[in-house]
């Protein structure tokens, strides 16, 4: 037991569970996160930052009440760091974390210090106590099988810890032949009843303050008329709604096992023979899907609608309080729909096939198609449009949402290379299916309803093979949208003249025009060349629109816009982007490429800015040759300005000079070596006129640091001038000669 | 058994010690004829004479011949002191140390003799070769610098200074120190071999004396000095971050894996005497991290049970293992 207790490293098994508690609460992090892959990041940067830092404050405390008060300062500064990161995030880069994930941040922040500074007594068990602390939050809060893997190894190992740690303590008593109470009784009889006395009177509700307080401690999205756009959860209105279980309150854009009245068309259809009071019949009568009674809420107040819609919730639903009171206000938006996922996005509504000279129109020729499956992932029911993977272009796949606004078709908005669809509860194959265009849709509707989530599947892609093959040379293509976007102005104020007959002649000669008509040169001009091309009207999710707080993309009336597909390798068609400000489709490239991608747009930009980064680089090279002369200098005007406050100072600081010159030397004082004993051979080798004043301001110094009556008279009046000439004879070069020598 | 005792009367006036001049001539006086006896080993003399200052025993662990009983008899002749000296040998019975009690056949009484512990300086000739329960019954004079026998106690010198010495190649027939009994000497000196230059000298010196050169130095204070000069020893200061590194030193010692008993709370208040004698030996009034350094071979290779040659890398590590308090 004192084996360890007395090791100068931090414990390894503590340190390991906090990792894997810390884990959990990463995956945890990053599914709530509306970009996983940044906060995973940054989860794990903190964490690396955290233990690094915390071990090289370990190294440095050497004994063990210095140790202590780091650890004191350590744990303070994980307790306040998430929240402080927090508010800068908020402020400068939209950050958004809800308190509840900011305090357990502080918790796992708080133990991983434990653990690192678990060499002390009593520490380790601490650390772990936290971090299970720190699980049990996480499985209340995550449904995701990572995190459970995660519980799961967690427990075993910590079964094992426990068992350690029992055989430890008997261990222990056993050779310590008296066994000393562990349990702080006095402080736990009075912390608990502090505790307990404080819980009663907030529940009594003993000052009106505590009773707000703790209504209002968790943030949730509404019911209360406010709202915080960071929470996890609420009820009622809000950026973030949660999809609600018993008593629903207003309408959303979220996946709910509840459905209210509403006169708005419905994919739902609702059946209530409890009340035996039919719903309002539609203003048309389209297919529904139909529910069982237990998910219908009948109410009888008007129902709030909210348009603005965000991130849905997970399976943590609660009960609320239902408070009559309160009618929520509609909030509208002027969304056409939002996108949640990577931006910038093309949504493709409509597709034209053939053109003549003025007009797109379709020929109304159809692709032959797979029959949609209907497959249940997950327990939810997917509808399957096409094989995944099915052309070599094909490489990884991407999600969206997209959640429909104010959109009157009954086509999906659809990215490239659509896979797979979901709607919530829609479990029947013939609610999708395609237009004559090759737009997926819901052929026995005529329109979404609004409010619908639909959750798309779609292929990414990756031209490289395209590239390189010899049938198909892209390369072409690439020339000919490469030309349109650099030598073309985009002018949407320039349309052709309408007794124009050859738009594209036209477009050529003026050399602007809007999106439509670049996408229709491009079109006619790869058709020329031998590509089967074809026309694509729909929207674009601009980057620029994209809401950090809610996490998704609004996609305005605006953004409509009108690109151009390529039919290839027999089976696909690939999106191009002729007209310039729009970015091309973007490609899912290998990490290869990536790498090169970086490399080339790094070596661009070092080539842009070739002055700065010439005379960066000069500045660097002469800032790190002379390294040792501008710290020197730093150093000593340091020492000078801090000197100046006692003659106590002043020798203290000159002898920190001295260290700190012997470190730019590279022979600085081994840690057990005395300042008499270490700097004695200079003395010898300084000139033999500054010898007498080196020595006595070694004595001086002695005297200053160990002895209990401090510096005398006789020597105040001679310490400025000792100082001043050990400052100026001890310079680097003596430093490094005197310790070679002696060496 | 070879037992020796040298009355001195002392032609020194009784006076004491007055100002800090006095006190470092004292000191002087004492190094130099000290210097004179063993030439050419002036650390060893530094050693010996912080050893005396700080009313420690002292334990020679060398080769025969190296100057060990010279040095010994120089040191009892500067004091000014009775010094007395014993071969130990196997058949050497505790009451040859300590003095017995005899019939006097015509006072018809019981008279105490006094053995050789009745003097201030006592040369314990190969102290393992004794029988341990010689050694024992000296060790209870070094320690409670007294004596009892049949019932009665009799006080020793207040200045009594033991300098043992033991000779590490002779294995047959000796009787090792006990660890316990080693922290009863504040410290462990080996003198080692003179230079080339010294032992020329020496040649040099023998040429034309037939019965060898024999240092017979003046005695260069008296016992009551000496008394107060380890006095003024003990008032050296030690500030709070120096203690707390010897602190630590000691607690290193004790957490070493290749040491099987540490040092001793005893052990840790003798280093801190010596650290304050070696401080007043350098004209310092206050002790420093290097006087404890300096010291700690001679302190702690008297203790460190273990490895006779591992015992001086033991002590570097020890010394490196604990950082020297400068600004903290």
């Amino acid at each position: 037991m004192t084996a360890w207790r007395n090791s100068p490293t931090p414990r390894v098994d503590a340190l390991l569970l906090v990792l894997i508690a810390s884990l959990a609460m990463t995956v945890v992090r990053a599914n709530n996160a509306w970009n996983p892959t940044s906060l995973a990041v940054r989860a794990v940067c903190e964490l690396l930052v955290t233990i690094a830092l915390s071990i090289a404050l370990c190294r440095r405390a050497g004994s063990l009440a210095h140790a202590k008060g780091l650890l004191a300062i350590a744990i303070f500064a994980a307790i306040i760091y998430p929240f402080v990161a927090e508010l800068a995030l908020r402020q400068f880069a939209g950050g958004s974390e809800p308190l509840e994930i900011l305090m357990l941040s502080s918790l796992q922040l708080m133990a991983v210090v434990l653990a690192v500074f678990s060499q002390l007594p009593r520490v380790a068990s601490s650390a772990v106590l936290l971090s299970s602390f720190l699980l049990l939050f996480v499985t209340t809060m995550t449904s995701s099988r990572i995190a459970l893997v995660l519980v799961g190894i967690y427990g075993m190992m910590v079964l094992w810890w426990l068992m350690g740690a029992y055989w430890d303590r008997l261990a222990g008593a056993l050779v310590a032949t008296q066994v000393e109470r562990r349990i702080p009784v006095r402080v736990a009889v009075l912390g608990g009843t502090g505790i307990f006395a404080l819980l009663l009177a907030t529940l009594i509700g003993a000052t009106r303050v505590s009773a707000v307080a703790l209504h209002g401690f968790m943030p949730t999205s509404g019911g209360t008329r406010w709202h915080d756009p960071q929470a996890r959860s609420g009820v009622g209105d809000g950026d973030a709604m949660v999809a609600a279980k018993y008593e629903a309150k207003s309408f959303g854009p979220v996946e709910s096992d509840l459905f209210l009245e509403s006169d708005m068309p419905s994919l739902y259809d609702m059946s209530n023979d409890l009340y035996g009071d039919p719903p309002k019949p539609k203003r048309e009568l389209e297919r529904n899907i139909a529910l069982a009674s237990e998910n219908f809420t009948a109410t009888h107040e008007p129902m709030s609608k909210t348009e603005r819609s965000g991130r849905e919730f997970s399976a943590v639903r609660r009960r609320g309080k239902r408070n009559s009171t309160t009618t929520l206000e509609d909030r509208l938006a002027p969304a056409m729909l939002y996108v949640v996922g990577r931006v910038p996005l093309h949504l493709a509504l409509e597709r034209f096939d053939t053109f003549d000279g003025r007009q797109w129109t379709h020929s109304g020729e159809t692709e032959i198609r797979p029959p949609i499956r209907l497959e249940i992932w997950y327990e939810r029911p997917w509808a399957y449009l096409m094989r995944a993977g099915s052309s070599s272009i094909h490489r990884g796949v991407e999600s969206h949402a997209v959640k429909i606004i104010n959109l009157n078709t009954n086509r999906f908005p659809s990215p490239p290379q659509l896979t797979a669809i979901h709607v919530d509860k829609v479990d029947q194959p013939d609610f999708f299916g395609w237009t004559d265009d090759g737009v997926a849709c819901m052929p026995v509707r005529k329109q979404i309803p609004q409010l619908t989530v639909a959750h798309l599947q779609s292929q990414g892609v990756n031209l490289q093979p395209l590239r390189s093959s010899p049938t198909n040379n892209w390369r072409k293509v690439e020339a000919v949208v490469e030309r349109l976007r650099s030598e073309f102005v985009l002018d949407p104020n320039a349309p052709a003249p309408e007794e124009c007959t050859d738009v594209v002649a036209h477009f050529l000669s003026t050399k602007r025009g809007p999106d439509y008509l670049f996408a229709t040169t491009a079109a006619v001009m790869l058709r020329e060349l031998g590509y089967v091309t074809r026309l694509v009207a729909g929207f674009y999710a601009r980057h620029d629109r994209f809401d950090h707080r809610a996490g998704q993309t609004s996609v305005l009336a605006d953004d409509v816009h009108v690109w151009v597909e390529v039919f290839v390798n027999g089976n696909s068609w690939v999106a191009i982007e002729p007209t310039p400000g729009y970015d091309a489709p973007r490609e899912s490239l290998t990490w290869r490429q990536w790498a090169m991608f970086v490399l080339t747009k790094c070596v661009d930009w070092c080539a842009e800015h070739i002055a700065i980064v010439l005379a960066g680089s000069v500045l660097v090279a002469l800032l790190f040759v002379a390294r040792c002369v501008w710290l020197d200098m730093l150093a000593g005007c340091v020492c000078c300005v801090m000197g100046l406050r006692s003659n106590r100072a002043r020798l203290l600081w000159t002898i920190r000079l001295l260290e700190w010159r012997g470190w730019l030397a590279g022979s600085s004082r081994p840690r057990r070596s005395t300042i008499a004993s270490w700097y004695a051979p200079l003395v010898e080798n300084a000139p033999p006129d500054v010898q007498p004043p080196l020595a006595h301001f070694l004595r001086c110094t002695d005297r200053l640091l160990y002895s209990p009556a401090g510096i005398d008279a006789t020597e105040h009046s001679v310490v400025d001038s000792v100082c001043r000439s050990a400052a100026s004879t001890c310079t680097r070069k003596l430093l490094a000669t005197s310790f070679c020598q002696s060496k | 058994m070879a037992i020796e005792m040298v009355k001195e009367s002392s032609h020194l006036a009784e006076k004491t010690l007055a100002s800090p001049c006095e006190h470092q001539a004292a000191i002087d006086g004492l190094r130099r004829s000290l210097q004179a006896a063993l030439s050419g080993k002036n650390d060893i003399v530094e050693m010996v004479l912080a050893c005396l200052l700080a009313r420690g025993h002292l334990l020679f662990d060398d080769l025969p011949g190296l100057g060990k009983t010279t040095l010994a008899k120089a040191v009892a002749r500067a004091v000014g002191g009775e010094f007395a000296r014993v071969q130990c040998t196997p058949d050497l019975l505790p009451t040859d140390i300590t003095g017995f009690n005899m019939f006097d056949q015509k006072s018809r009484a019981f008279e105490f003799r006094r053995g050789p512990v009745f003097s201030d300086v006592l040369l314990a000739d190969e102290i393992n070769r004794a029988t341990p329960r010689t050694q024992s019954a000296l060790f209870e004079a070094m320690a409670e610098r007294q004596v009892t026998l049949d019932g009665q106690t009799h006080p020793l010198s207040q200045t009594f200074f033991v300098i043992a010495t033991q000779n590490p190649v002779e294995s047959h027939g000796a009787y090792p120190l006990p660890e316990a009994q080693l922290d009863r000497f504040a410290m462990k000196l080996r003198i080692g071999y003179p230079d080339r230059r010294s032992e020329l000298e020496m040649l040099a010196a023998n040429i034309g004396v037939v019965d060898g050169v024999r240092h017979e130095p003046e005695p260069v204070i008296t016992p009551v000095q000496l008394c107060q000069l380890q006095e003024h020893v003990a008032k050296v200061a030690l500030s709070a971050k120096v203690q707390e590194y010897l602190v630590d030193l000691g607690r290193a010692t004790r957490e070493h894996k290749e040491i099987s008993l540490g040092l001793s709370p005893r052990g840790l208040i003798s280093w801190q005497r010596i650290a304050q004698a070696r401080a007043h030996l350098r004209g310092r009034d206050f002790v420093t991290p290097d006087d404890i350094q300096d010291v700690a071979g001679p302190v702690l290779e008297v203790r460190l049970a273990g490895d006779f040659d591992a015992a001086p890398r033991l002590v570097q590590e020890i010394l490196a293992a604990v950082e020297v308090p400068v600004f903290r």
